[in-house]
């Protein structure tokens, strides 16, 4: 022991300042490489503000597009009541109002529907009953809200509640203030469709709103939907020890496996049985990607009369041809390598779930479960030998072909149109059946991701 | 007197932290500076992990890529240098990982009967540099393990876990590693003594 330590430190102390001179070319060959990583590195920014960029124009487009939707959604209900309402979308303002009269201004019909407009400036109320007043909004008189106490008008959407001022203190809530809160109120609101008698918890002159709840367009009644989602997912699996030996599998393939994150992408057939209910089906395609190390290679013969190159993964037994630029090899020797590898589980999933809505409104959350069937669709490993030499085998033993998955998701979703929804939901699938069969392990990947689509009613 | 070396010492860490800060901000005249100053003895590090001039090359431009890339995450709680010597010794494992299927696992049976020679002039029998050329014909595993052990003093441990490989092989290996050394060191001196004899 003592005469290795001395030779080490002969060893140590005899080459320790031992000085070579480095290649003579090889700042050159630095100075090139160290420009293509900047153009690289500049690359890579300017690719990151590209996508920053087209995610920003669409979400900008969206936005946009949604707004004029909405606009126009409101614009329209207002110009099929133009004619029975006091509202006027577009009169100028010609002069000033006068200021608020004690005199009624004009009377709301019970039974009318009552829209207004989008309008920013201060309303004042006519003195004239007969006379509309000139600012563009709709304008409720107090007299018709004391003399018609808890009209009701009849409509699908129930938009805004406003208290009516009571006869004893009639005299506060002058028009001016009713005009202008109403429109405080309408302008960036769904339809005016109610008034309510006034009650204690509403003193008198004081309009109180409730939630507004956009109603869903009228005509959405189609029973079949079709939609388009895609979900960046995650995924992790449970492993179950196979075998009966006091070797550790599960925990040995945790160790050295690890899930990469992932997309799918679906298409979804919709059957509502009523407004609440729904049966989805139609495809899902995910890829399970996980990246691995791989301590040994193994060869063994192969089919043929060739030999092979095998190493286990929790997804199966990988097997890939045997390159004939190693060093000679008999079957049962093994190659220390460490290699880095990934694995390409292509699963395509035929789900059946029953889906579960909270109101036929344009804003619903729901809830779907159901189960699927999930088929290997291919399957692919790739092992990097070196630093740019990669083998890919397609070879995987032990993976079952078929399985099935229970799945849990809720979301919500947003009617642009009639017949137009988005949605977005937190999806959860977990196998019931395992990956494989007949390995070391038994393999049950869990999935987790975020479904985000568009359907369509037809 | 102490405050000459201090101001010197002073003078040193500026002119490095200038260095390095110019290498983060990728200044070409930085970077040729931090070269010139390393290059040489980084070369030797490389040049004893590889197997031959060609190898050594590779990992040396890898490693200076790779110390020009992540300058930023220097510290400085320990000197440059051997911060870029760890990078350069840790290029060479991952080379040499990489590397690995093209040696086959070494069966240890071929080594096991080696002498334990107990000589402690036998490194005088020889120069450094055939002491190096000696060292760099070790097969790959030996040659790693015992360049790890005793010339950047790391652990057996910390071997195992760099090369993937076991504690009690690391150990073995680096035994191994010795005997063949000794008796090639043995070899080369005869021949040394038999060539003056000829001469």
């Amino acid at each position: 022991m003592k005469d290795n330590r001395e030779f080490d430190k002969e060893t140590r102390s005899k080459i320790g300042p031992e000085r070579m001179k480095a290649p003579a070319g090889a700042w050159k060959a630095l100075d090139a490489d160290l420009d293509k990583h900047r153009a690289a590195m500049l690359q890579r920014k300017a690719n990151r503000l590209r996508a920053f960029s087209i995610v920003l124009v669409l979400l900008l487009l969206s936005t946009v597009g949604w707004l004029w939707l909405r606009t126009g959604d409101i614009s329209q209900q207002a110009m099929q009541t133009d004619a029975p309402s006091t509202a006027h979308k577009s009169s100028p303002r010609q002069a000033p109002a006068p200021a608020a009269s004690a005199e009624p201004a004009g009377r709301l019909q019970s039974g009318n529907a009552h829209h207004a407009v989008a309008a920013r400036e201060p309303v004042a109320a006519s003195s004239d009953p007969a006379q509309p007043v000139q600012s563009g909004t709709a304008i409720i008189p107090p007299a018709s809200l004391t003399q018609n106490p808890g009209a009701s008008i009849p409509n699908k959407s129930q938009a805004i509640t406003l208290a009516a001022p009571s006869p004893e203190n009639n005299e506060t809530a002058s028009p001016v203030v009713q005009a202008g809160l109403m429109e405080e109120q309408v302008s960036y609101m769904m339809p005016l469709t109610s008034i309510a008698a006034p009650t204690p918890e509403s003193p008198a002159g004081l309009p109180v709103t409730s939630i507004p709840v956009p109603a869903l367009p009228e005509g959405s009644d189609s029973r079949f939907a079709i939609g388009v989602s895609l979900a960046p997912e995650i995924s992790w699996y449970h492993l179950k020890d196979n075998t009966a030996d006091n070797f550790d599998d599960a925990a040995m393939y945790h160790g050295r496996e690890e899930s990469d994150f992932s997309f799918s992408t679906s298409l979804q057939l919709h059957y509502s049985f009523n407004d609440r209910w729904s049966l989805v089906s139609g495809i899902r395609y995910t890829s399970l990607v996980k990246s691995m190390t791989i301590p040994h290679l193994v060869v063994e013969n192969g089919p043929g009369t060739g030999m092979q190159l095998a190493f286990t993964t929790s997804n199966g037994n990988v097997s890939m041809p045997f390159d004939d630029s190693y060093p000679s090899m008999l079957p049962g020797d093994s190659l220390a390598m460490n290699a880095a590898c990934k694995q390409w589980l292509r699963m395509i999933h035929v789900p059946l779930a029953v889906q579960w809505q909270s109101d036929n409104t344009r804003i619903n959350w729901h809830v779907k479960a159901g189960g699927s069937v999930d088929l290997v669709a291919g399957k692919k490993t790739t092992v990097w030998m070196d630093h740019d030499n990669a083998s890919t085998a397609s070879h995987i033993d032990g993976l079952r072909s078929t399985g099935f998955s229970m799945q849990l998701a809720v979301g919500i979703s947003y009617a642009l149109t009639d017949g137009l929804v988005i949605f977005t939901e937190p999806a959860f699938r977990r196998s019931v059946t395992s990956l494989t069969r007949g390995t070391a392990v038994n393999s049950y990947p869990s999935t987790l991701g975020l479904n985000t689509g568009i359907l369509f009613s037809f | 007197m102490r405050s000459i070396i201090s101001k010197d010492n002073h003078v040193a860490e500026d002119k490095e932290l200038k260095l390095i800060r110019g290498c983060i901000a990728w200044k070409r005249d930085a970077q040729n500076a931090l070269y010139e100053r390393y290059a040489d003895r980084m070369f030797t590090v490389c040049y004893r992990y590889s197997r031959n001039r060609e190898d050594a090359e590779d990992t040396f431009h890898e490693g200076f890529m790779k110390v020009y890339q992540n300058i930023k995450s220097f510290r400085r709680q320990g000197s440059l240098e051997g911060w870029i010597r760890r990078i350069m010794v840790r290029t060479a494992i991952e080379k040499f990982r990489r590397q690995a299927h093209l040696y086959a696992m070494s069966r240890l049976e071929d080594h096991h009967e080696l002498p334990h020679d107990a000589d402690h002039d036998l490194l005088d029998r020889i120069s450094a540099d055939e002491l190096l050329t000696l060292i760099r014909q070790l097969p790959p595993v030996y040659k790693m393990v015992f360049n790890l052990y005793v010339i950047e003093g790391y652990k057996h441990r910390e071997i195992a876990e760099q090369l993937g490989i076991t504690e009690g092989t690391s150990k073995s290996n680096l035994s191994d590693a010795r005997a063949i050394l000794k008796r090639k060191i043995k070899a080369e001196a005869a021949a040394g003594v038999a060539m003056y004899h000829e001469g």
